[in-house]
């Protein structure tokens, strides 16, 4: 059972030197189970701030952020870190693999100290086959290109088959071409799995792909559009 | 989870290494502290535990006998014996009756008692007048002294009346042949001497009577002989030694003068008529009888007649004697010594003169002539009733020389000829025995004890002169029992009004005392004696206590800060990893349990590893051992580690996931200084980081301080206790191991400043390579971290001085002013600690490129970063390695000093040169390394023409290097100096002319003899000919103005050397530069 999520009246700013920013002012929009979103919008906007307090990597200053019939910010650590184990995962513009793991070890990374009922194993090298990668369980990330390592990342974002995956200019450091093989996956992965796709790009082009895209300036969503409007 | 800790080491091999490192030193540290010291802890206490067991504990006398000397806490080693009287025998009741003290013995020094011995008795029947002729030799060990005498007697019808030796210079002579001796005589309660020296069981022979003279019920008579004579008949207990070395010659002659029996009276008229003594001395004479004498057979005779008394009546013993002379001390007068490096102390003796018609042999004194009375009528007269003989060999007394209380109730006190009277030293000394002289410097001691009441009963009033006590329940050592004791000597002096002072934990401290010339003696010069310093073993305890479990809490605390230091390293290189398993689902706990579970690897490696280690010492050393020690290094092993894990388990659950998102950017720096130079940029870095940078500051402080404070006892103890025998044994000891402890806590402490700067350098890279795009230069960059690394240092010896003054304060309660300096001094330490560990991180800021700051990240797998990081591991293994060498180096001094713990103190200072060699050898270890280290660059320098090229600026001869408004530089080829050849045939001469024209005025440095050619087939050639032919003067490395530099250097290469080209580099250069020679 997939679940939405809901932003109401979401605030966030940050503190620092004495100096407040708002990086987002008042949101409210829901994300549909298995949505395919882009989030665009100029450095500064909002829109990676937006996407880590969906992933739950941070909390609203106020507001709510409801995940199913949760309130993300009514939990505590330990289950805020059971949340994004279960429900979402996460791919970063700069990978962030772990540099002393194989790639496998990455993608079973999350899997340490959990009891899954599923074969850890099997279920990590599947999925590097899936993307591409079944040739290169055992290397390690300094041996992979950035297609391979955003690859094996997403991978590890799978994993344990969450709701959403959450992604931070996924291509932001890679060429086009390898940056359309990494959008194609990332779609083929929200068809296939049904898994909601929230991926933030300062792209135009590949956001105008999306089903819905979603735009953003000022820590504001100026623009929320459905793709059979952009179709 | 053990898998992926196991992988996060093994592919990064080289923190892995590190942490190895870091390990073994702290294994090293704790088998050696917590093995090995527990064993040297005991040994220390043990031995001052030997050593606090002395006869008495407090000594008591009257009121005003502090000579000056007692202001250093020195006592004379004579002082007993010229104490004459002053306590009452009220006093002494009080003492005695004092709950706390189990015996008091009091002891009266009464007085000289005049003394004869018939050596023996002649039967001359020739009738005639004899020349007796005295001969007397005593020795004090350095000079003899000698002295003549004759007498005149008669055998015959006429006798002498009394009163005429003036007239006729004729003794009356009763046949016998007698020598008169001082015996200082002293009154003892001999139940207490029994309880403090064994006296009852040192007697050889006992007369019936000595039973009742230890129940203390021999009778003390009084005898009224009319005239208001009295006699007192005293019980006396005589010594078997007499300790003087004198020998008496006396030789008998008969004058050739008629002395029949008709012509006696007018020959004796001639002789009066004549002159007398002065008639018989010109008179010729026939030898008669030669005889001689030594001190101990003269004492034998007297021990002969005693033990026969019974049997041969009283006949050969005095019927009374007088007692003429009382005692008195010796007064000192400081001085400065001539030889202060080794004697401190130095006093001279205050000199007397002796009347002329005293009656006294000798004619020197260096204590004050006290008389009972000018005339006989006050001296009192004594009948010794002998109660038997003691051995003072036999007493139960110390005759260890480290902690000799003044035992001279029984032996007269020890002193050393050392220095002649010109101050040359006396090799080797001589050891100084007392005249049979009562007021000489050298005293013998009472030869003679009798009962505390015959003292009262012949001296009246306040007959004793001291009491030495000893207290109830003081047998261990311990403070409490230092303060039991000063509560006694407290309440003594409250009651009694007297003077205390606390003997027990005192040690002889070697003094030098100038014996000035007095009467017929000449200055001998310098004479060393063991005085008395008082309380130094309880200084020295509570100094190595403090020493000893202080320097395990440093050690610990220092390896603590290290491992914490070191986890919060790894947590800030990794933090984004963490922040990444967070995003991924892991819970914050986990992380914490992945330090805990590092933790506990590493910690019980640490154990293990110490087990092996202390089994090592065990195996070769033979070490006794103890389970609970064993146990004790698996705590402490264990402990360190996860007391380090503690702090940074907490912090890493307070890591953000959010981090993964904030790629790239900075951390706020809330701390802006004026920045403009390299040392502005240092303290700002250190500000902005002033967490981490406090954390090397007290990792460097905290055994800096430490060592400063066992710097400061060391120097204490050269003021006050190291010149002390005791304080020499124990300050070896104390001193090695805490200098170890400290030197492995410092080494620590590198470490971790040198991990802390690396963490600080590998964040900054990208701002360094941006630092050097724009033109900084190695050195700048090198000069920043360096200067980080010293302030650090220097911030660690202020805090590590506030530390250890406040500990001094707490221990001594002084401000330690006059030794600030000292303290001051010591901060060079700590500066040097941090300089240390900045050393290789300031190497890696230099060899960070200016590229890699766009490529962003931090790449590990840079050439650079291993090289560096090996050389790292090397260093850190020298430093392992050099501690161990340590360890094994000074194991077996430590325990030869702790089982010769009976020899004396001179061989165990040679022990203590020993440990310090075996420091600069662990020195000499660390250079090795770091020589070799270079050699290896060295060589990586000289076989890389290819990778020379890639990275230098390439450029052909003959053209200009650069051509910039700051520095022009050109090189061209010329020909070959005239009448330079080859060395050899098929070799070449190449001619390069270098001008570097600088036309700024900073200084850089510029060593164009150092500029080598370098052949595509690997050699390098070094200059065959260099010439300067500047027109300016400079000194050939360093450029310091505007200057134009003009360098003419030949290299000889083989005719056939493949591709040339010239090399060079230096700080006036921003990348190297191959100049191709064709």
């Amino acid at each position: 059972m997939k679940h939405s999520i809901q932003c109401l009246d979401v605030n966030k700013s940050f503190e620092g030197d004495g100096v407040t920013t708002t990086a987002l002012k008042g949101i409210n929009m829901s994300f549909q189970a298995g949505e395919f979103i882009s989030i665009v919008g100029p450095s500064g906007s909002g829109k990676s701030t937006l996407l880590s307090l969906l992933g739950a990597l941070d909390l609203p200053t106020d507001g709510t952020i409801r995940f199913g019939n949760k309130d993300l910010q009514k939990l505590k650590t330990k289950e805020l870190a059971d949340f994004r184990f279960q429900h979402i995962g996460f791919i970063f513009q700069q990978y962030h693999l772990l540099p002393t793991l194989t790639s496998i070890e990455n993608v079973l990374a999350p899997l340490i100290a959990r009891k899954v009922s599923y074969d850890k194993k099997n279920r990590a090298a599947g999925l590097l086959e899936e993307v591409g990668l079944a040739d290169k369980l055992n290397a390690l990330p300094s041996q992979l290109s950035g297609g391979q390592q955003q690859r094996v990342a997403v991978a590890r974002a799978l994993i344990h088959e969450p709701d959403w995956l959450l992604a931070d200019e996924p291509t932001g450091n890679l060429d086009s071409e390898t940056g359309e093989i990494i959008f194609n996956l990332l779609s083929r992965l929200n068809k296939e799995k049904s898994c909601g796709v929230v991926f933030v790009t300062h792209e135009e082009e590949l956001a105008t792909r999306a089903e819905r895209m979603i735009e953003m300036k000022d820590g504001l969503v100026v623009q929320d559009t459905r793709s059979q409007a952009l179709a | 989870m053990l898998k992926f800790i196991w992988n996060s080491w093994w592919r990064n091999k080289q923190r892995f290494i590190l942490l190895i490192i870091g390990a073994l030193i702290v294994s090293v540290g704790l088998s050696y502290l917590v093995g090995i010291t527990q064993a040297s802890k005991g040994t220390i206490v043990d031995e001052l535990q030997k050593r606090w067991k002395s006869s008495y504990d407090i000594v008591v006398r009257p009121p005003g006998t502090r000579s000056v000397t007692e202001e250093e806490q020195l006592l004379e080693p004579n002082y007993l014996s010229g104490l004459s009287g002053g306590i009452s025998m009220e006093q002494y009741k009080q003492i005695q009756s004092m709950e706390a003290i189990e015996v008091a013995a009091p002891i009266s020094m009464m007085g000289y008692v005049d003394y004869e011995t018939t050596l023996k008795q002649t039967d001359y029947r020739e009738p005639g007048i004899y020349r007796l002729h005295m001969k007397n030799a005593t020795t004090n060990g350095v000079h003899t002294y000698q002295n003549e005498n004759d007498l005149y007697f008669t055998i015959g019808d006429w006798k002498p009346a009394e009163g005429t030796r003036p007239d006729y210079g004729i003794n009356r002579y009763e046949g016998g042949i007698v020598k008169n001796e001082n015996i200082l005589i002293a009154g003892i309660d001999p139940l207490a001497e029994a309880d403090l020296v064994g006296l009852d069981q040192a007697l050889v022979d006992a007369a019936d009577t000595s039973d009742r003279f230890f129940q203390n019920q021999s009778t003390v008579k009084v005898m009224n002989l009319g005239d208001g004579l009295q006699d007192t008949k005293i019980p006396v207990l005589i010594s078997s030694q007499a300790f003087v070395e004198e020998s008496s010659q006396y030789t008998v002659e008969k004058l050739d003068l008629p002395f029949e029996s008709n012509v006696q009276q007018e020959t004796m008229e001639r002789v009066k008529q004549k002159g007398g003594i002065d008639y018989l001395e010109k008179q010729p004479a026939k030898l008669i009888d030669k005889f001689t004498f030594s001190t101990v057979e003269a004492h034998e005779k007297t021990l002969d007649l005693i033990r026969n008394s019974s049997s041969a009546g009283e006949a050969g013993l005095d019927s009374f004697n007088w007692m003429a002379l009382k005692p008195s001390p010796v007064n000192y007068r400081e001085v400065t010594s001539p030889f202060g490096e080794r004697w401190p102390y130095a006093y001279q003796v205050e000199p007397y003169s002796v009347p002329e018609d005293s009656m006294l042999a000798q004619r020197h004194a260096y204590r004050p002539i006290s008389m009972f009375s000018e005339t006989s009528d006050g001296w009192p007269r004594l009948q010794l009733d002998f109660q038997g003989i003691f051995d003072p060999g036999k007493l139960s007394i110390s005759k260890d020389p480290l902690n000799e209380l003044p035992m001279e109730t029984y032996f007269p006190s020890r002193a050393d000829y050392v220095v002649d009277a010109e101050e040359n030293p006396v090799n080797p000394p001589v050891t100084m025995k007392p005249l049979n002289n009562p007021y000489g410097f050298l005293t013998k001691p009472p030869l003679m004890l009798t009962t505390i009441e015959a003292a009262a009963e012949v001296l009246g009033e306040k007959p004793i002169s001291a009491i030495r006590v000893k207290v109830r329940g003081v047998d261990t050592m311990s403070q409490s029992s230092e303060q039991v004791l000063k509560q006694v000597a407290s309440e003594i002096e409250k009651k009694t009004d007297l003077v205390t002072d606390i003997t027990l934990g005192s040690s002889p401290q070697p003094a030098i005392t100038h014996i000035p010339a007095s009467g017929d003696q000449a200055s001998i010069g310098w004479v060393e004696q063991p005085w008395i310093k008082l309380g130094s073993s309880i200084s020295i305890f509570k100094e190595s206590k403090i020493g000893l479990s202080g320097v395990i809490a440093i050690v610990i605390a220092v390896a603590v800060v290290y491992v914490f230091s070191s986890n919060l390293m790894m947590m800030m290189a990794r933090k984004k990893e963490f922040a990444v398993l967070l995003a991924l689902g892991w819970r914050p706990k986990q992380l914490a349990a992945l330090l805990y579970v590092e933790a506990i690897i590493v910690g019980s490696f640490v154990s293990v590893t110490s087990w092996l280690i202390l089994g090592l010492i065990y195996l070769t050393n033979d070490v006794a051992t103890s389970l609970w020690r064993f146990l004790l290094i698996a705590v402490f092993g264990l402990a360190i580690y996860l007391l380090g894990a503690l702090i940074p388990s907490l912090v890493i659950q307070r890591i953000s996931p959010y981090e993964t998102m904030k790629s790239g950017e900075m951390s706020a720096n809330t701390h802006r200084f004026g920045v403009s130079s390299t040392f502005g940029m240092a303290i700002n870095q250190l500000l902005s980081r002033w967490k981490r940078s406090l954390l090397s500051i007290l990792s460097i402080a905290l055994p800096t301080s430490m060592l400063m404070f066992f710097l400061f006892i060391t120097f204490r103890l050269h003021g006050m206790l190291y010149t002390t025998w005791l304080g020499e044994y124990v300050a070896m000891e104390v001193s090695t191991l805490h200098y170890i402890a400290m030197g492995t806590a410092i080494i620590i402490a590198v470490l971790t400043t040198a991990e802390i700067m690396w963490q600080n350098v590998a964040e900054r890279q990208a701002e360094f390579a941006v630092l050097k795009a724009m033109g900084w230069q190695n050195r700048t960059a090198r000069r920043l971290v360096l200067w980080e690394g010293a302030l650090c240092g220097l911030a660690a010896g202020i805090v590590g001085i506030a530390i250890a003054v406040a500990v001094i304060i707490a221990v001594y309660h002084h401000l330690p002013l006059e030794e600030m300096p000292f303290l001051l001094g010591t901060m060079i330490i700590p500066m040097a600690t941090g300089l240390i560990g900045a050393l290789l991180p300031a190497t890696k800021a230099v060899y960070i490129q200016p590229n890699q700051g766009l490529r962003g990240g931090i790449d590990n797998s840079e050439k650079t970063e291993r090289l560096f990081r090996r050389v790292f591991i090397i260093g850190g293994t020298g430093l392992a390695l050099g501690v161990a060498v340590l360890v094994v180096f000074t194991l077996p001094n430590l325990e030869q000093s702790s089982v010769s713990s009976e020899s004396t103190s001179g061989i165990e200072v040679q022990g203590t040169k020993g440990n310090i060699q075996v420091s600069d050898s662990k020195e000499k270890d660390g250079e090795n390394a770091a020589d070799h280290l270079e050699d290896r660059s060295n060589e990586e320098e000289k076989n890389n023409y290819q990778s020379y090229m890639e990275s230098a600026k390439v450029i052909p001869i003959n053209t200009t290097v650069f051509n910039y408004a700051d520095k022009k530089m050109k090189v061209e080829l010329l020909e070959p100096h005239v009448g330079l050849q080859p060395s050899e045939e098929k070799k070449k001469l190449i001619t390069i002319r270098v001008i570097y024209d600088k036309k700024d005025t900073g200084r850089v440095v510029y060593k164009p003899n150092f500029f080598v050619i370098v052949s595509s087939t690997g050699e390098v050639y070094e200059p065959f000919e260099y010439k300067d032919v500047s027109d300016v003067q400079w000194n050939g490395f360093e450029i310091k103005d505007k200057m134009k530099i003009v360098s003419e250097i030949t290299y000889e290469v083989p005719e056939q050397a493949g591709k040339l080209a010239l090399h060079m580099n230096g700080d006036w250069t921003p990348r190297r530069i191959m100049v191709e020679i064709n």
